[in-house]
């Protein structure tokens, strides 16, 4: 068993990384998903399944299994027969922290991937594509076109943008301009050599 | 107990919860941040105090039976780390209600994302188990995730997709390793992991499992090889947040380091961990300094500057030494607030002028006085010119790398101070001097808050300068904490921890010599 689930969180695994590595945004959060399912599954193998089979439950509960004979028939190994036990020995019972810590981290994964899907729905009613390429080349020259239905959300205007490469250019064009009048012919050649060095804008 | 300890977490996860509730109201909103805030101030203060005066706090949460519970522990390195992101979290307050975030962008959620985004933070620092790390990763994760992406502009969808994406496979691997962890030791709980690792026989299994912690908190920290979402990403984060996560999260990623390397995966350390830290610390700081040399907005060049300098602070951690981890701690907490101190310059530049490009903006110096004033502070502490607070942190880690006999490495670190004190240098003749040419529209007022609000923050970074002696000894007896595990066992695990310690290393040493006889 162990050994079957093991195969499987490989293989998820590397499902989960090939679609992480395609272009189409979609295909990378579908990607995230399965690869927590990969990570999930190689946590149940940690618990130990091969003899620990039982679920651990309440002392009451197990009592009462012990009632019935459950747990003797079990580990009725020979010597122990006619003795009382109060409990199964720990062997009997399955881990029970890897399933929480399973738990937790389902939780979190899936309030994650939830929140992926929002923000790649919200690039698609931004920009009409889901592609990574697509996008980068919109970032380069500043979308014009928007959706019809776009979303409700504030649209904040360009200038609050955090991105340094969609700021007013007309405001920055005006300046220029008024630099090149400020200045001489002369002293604007040996400024604009000064700095003509480097790009324009700092990063794509 | 100590059930005080539980507050920092505490204090934030309420107050965004109150902010929540008063999600139309903007004032509210301010009055439950601001409160929280300044309550973490002090509350990280008298902790700090504690801890010195008493020595470790440890919280066990619902009193469970040891090593199974949640374990809280407050040490001075997490005390000294969360007074500083406390303070940064004071400064970048009232950097956003001055006006470093626009008022429709600050009432849509802002207060409460950064409030669980700190409750994230400092639970990580005082967390006693691993998997409680990962939970508290996720949570500052989550909201950074929302934080980075608020607003929507193209450029922040894009590059906050890639940072999410790039951080649930970190996340993901931190989960397996905490796993396997479990799986090998049985235990989770850092002090018991301690012991356990103290007494494994099989080197190999803790190299591996000490390699994936490697792997995702340097992810974290952007170390050498995978740094590359850094620069990417904050320079695309709102403004108004921006040095906080500048400051304060990637020291998270290095607290965490820490943690693992001294408490637990230390068996290995001078044939496996230390050459590689050693590796990874140098080109983490030459590589950082030479993407910021081309850079021209204010941003990325310190964005770029935050990746060199978490090279500084796993060079302390490499030379595994008392007075090397030392020196690491008072850097990182030097760092937390010069560095944020600078986002919040480049920030207050950016609300008064409109843009940080070094091309676009020019003579500062005569509009903002006070600003530039401010930025030389700043800059020449980031640089580490004496009198300023990152002259001690580089001058101790110098020293102790010399007597460790590590030159070469010792070498790039002040290359690449030259090379920070040259950007810095930089960006003051690009941006603060030359001819001022006004804009054909220009601003009717000028925001003078927000520089009132830097100026808090920079204050701070000279007050570390002054103070420097008293921090220095703090953080020795902090790095004399963590250096000697058994201290941290005995506070967790009480005298039968420090026992088995005992016993497992002698066991341990008893293995070695007869390996060695036996060679």
């Amino acid at each position: 068993m162990d050994l079957l689930i093991s195969l499987l969180a490989g293989f998820l695994a590397s499902v989960a990384l090939y679609l992480i590595m395609r272009r189409s945004v979609f295909e990378v959060v579908l990607g995230l998903s399965m690869l927590g399912n990969a990570s999930f599954l190689a946590l149940v193998t940690i618990s130990g399944w091969e003899v620990q089979t039982h679920p651990p439950i309440l002392v009451e509960t197990v009592r009462q299994q012990e009632a019935a004979g459950a747990i003797e028939e079990a580990f009725d190994d020979g010597d122990s027969k006619g003795e009382h036990k109060e409990f199964a020995p720990p062997e009997y019972y399955v881990d029970p922290l890897p399933q929480a810590l399973i738990l937790t981290a389902i939780v979190i994964s899936f309030g994650v991937t939830s929140f992926a899907i929002v923000l790649a729905a919200r690039g698609y009613e931004e920009n009409a594509t889901l592609e990574v390429g697509e996008l980068e080349a919109m970032v380069k020259t500043p979308p014009r076109v928007t959706m019809e239905e776009s979303s409700p959300m504030v649209v904040l205007p360009e200038e609050e943008c955090p991105d340094d490469s969609e700021e007013d250019l007309g405001r920055e064009g005006a300046r220029e301009l008024k630099r090149a009048e400020a200045c001489p012919p002369a002293a604007r050649d040996a400024e604009g050599e000064a700095r003509s060095d480097g790009g324009e804008e700092p990063r794509g | 107990m100590d059930n005080v300890l539980i507050l920092p977490i505490l204090i934030p996860f309420i107050a965004a919860g109150l902010c929540l509730a008063f999600r139309n109201s903007l004032l509210w909103q301010r009055v439950f941040a601001g409160a929280a805030a300044h309550g973490l101030l002090l509350v990280t203060i008298h902790l700090l105090f504690s801890v010195r005066a008493d020595g470790l706090l440890v919280l066990r949460v619902g009193e469970w039976p040891l090593t199974y519970g949640i374990v809280l522990v407050g040490d001075l390195m997490s005390c000294l780390l969360m007074v500083a992101s406390a303070l940064t979290q004071v400064a970048v307050f009232w950097y956003i209600v001055t006006g470093a975030a626009k008022a429709d962008r600050e009432r849509a959620l802002f207060h409460p994302l950064f409030l669980l985004m700190t409750a994230g933070v400092n639970w990580a620092f005082i967390t006693g188990d691993l998997f409680n790390l990962f939970v508290s990763f996720e949570l500052m994760l989550i909201s950074s995730y929302v934080l980075v992406t608020h607003g929507g502009g193209t450029a922040q969808l894009r590059e906050g997709f890639k940072y999410l994406v790039l951080n649930v496979v970190a996340g993901t691997l931190f989960l397996i390793g905490a796993g396997f962890t479990y799986g090998v030791f049985g235990t989770l709980n850092m002090a018991d992991l301690a012991i356990k690792i103290q007494s494994y026989e099989n080197t190999g299994v803790v190299v591996a499992l000490g390699s994936v912690f490697l792997l995702v908190f340097g992810f974290k920290a952007a170390l050498f090889p995978i740094f590359f979402w850094l620069p990417d990403t904050y320079p695309r984060i709102p403004g108004g947040v921006l040095p906080y996560f500048a400051g304060v999260l990637t020291k998270v990623g290095v607290y965490c380091l820490y943690r693992t390397f001294t408490l637990m995966f230390r068996i290995e350390i001078d044939d496996w961990f230390q050459p590689v830290l050693l590796a990874i610390a140098g080109s983490t700081m030459i590589i950082g300094v030479l993407g910021a040399l081309c850079q021209w907005t204010f941003r990325s060049i310190l964005s770029f500057h935050i990746i060199s300098q978490i090279g500084y602070m796993v060079f302390g951690l490499a030379l595994f030494t008392e007075l090397g981890i030392a020196a690491g701690i008072f850097y990182i907490f030097h760092q937390i607030l010069v560095k944020s101190a600078l986002f919040m310059i480049g920030g207050a530049v950016r609300v008064n002028e409109g843009s940080d490009n070094l091309k676009r903006v020019t003579g500062l110096v005569e509009a903002y006085p006070w600003l530039a004033i401010a930025f030389l502070f700043a800059a020449f502490s980031l640089g580490g010119i004496p009198p300023l607070s990152g002259f001690y942190g580089k001058y101790a880690l110098v020293v102790e790398g010399l007597n460790q006999g590590f030159v070469f490495y010792v070498a790039i670190s002040l290359v690449t101070s030259l090379c920070t004190t040259y950007c810095m240098i930089k960006i003051w003749k690009y941006a603060f001097w030359g001819e001022r040419i006004a804009g054909p529209e220009p601003l009717k007022h000028k925001n003078h808050g927000v520089i009132v609000a830097t100026w808090g923050l920079v204050l701070m970074t000279v007050l570390v300068a002054v103070f420097s002696r008293q921090i220095m000894i703090v953080s020795t007896e902090a790095s004399k904490q963590i250096f000697d595990q058994r201290v941290y066992i005995e506070a967790v695990l009480g005298e039968r921890g420090v026992l088995a310690f005992e016993e497992a290393s002698a066991g341990r040493m008893t293995a070695a010599a007869l390996l060695e006889a036996e060679e």
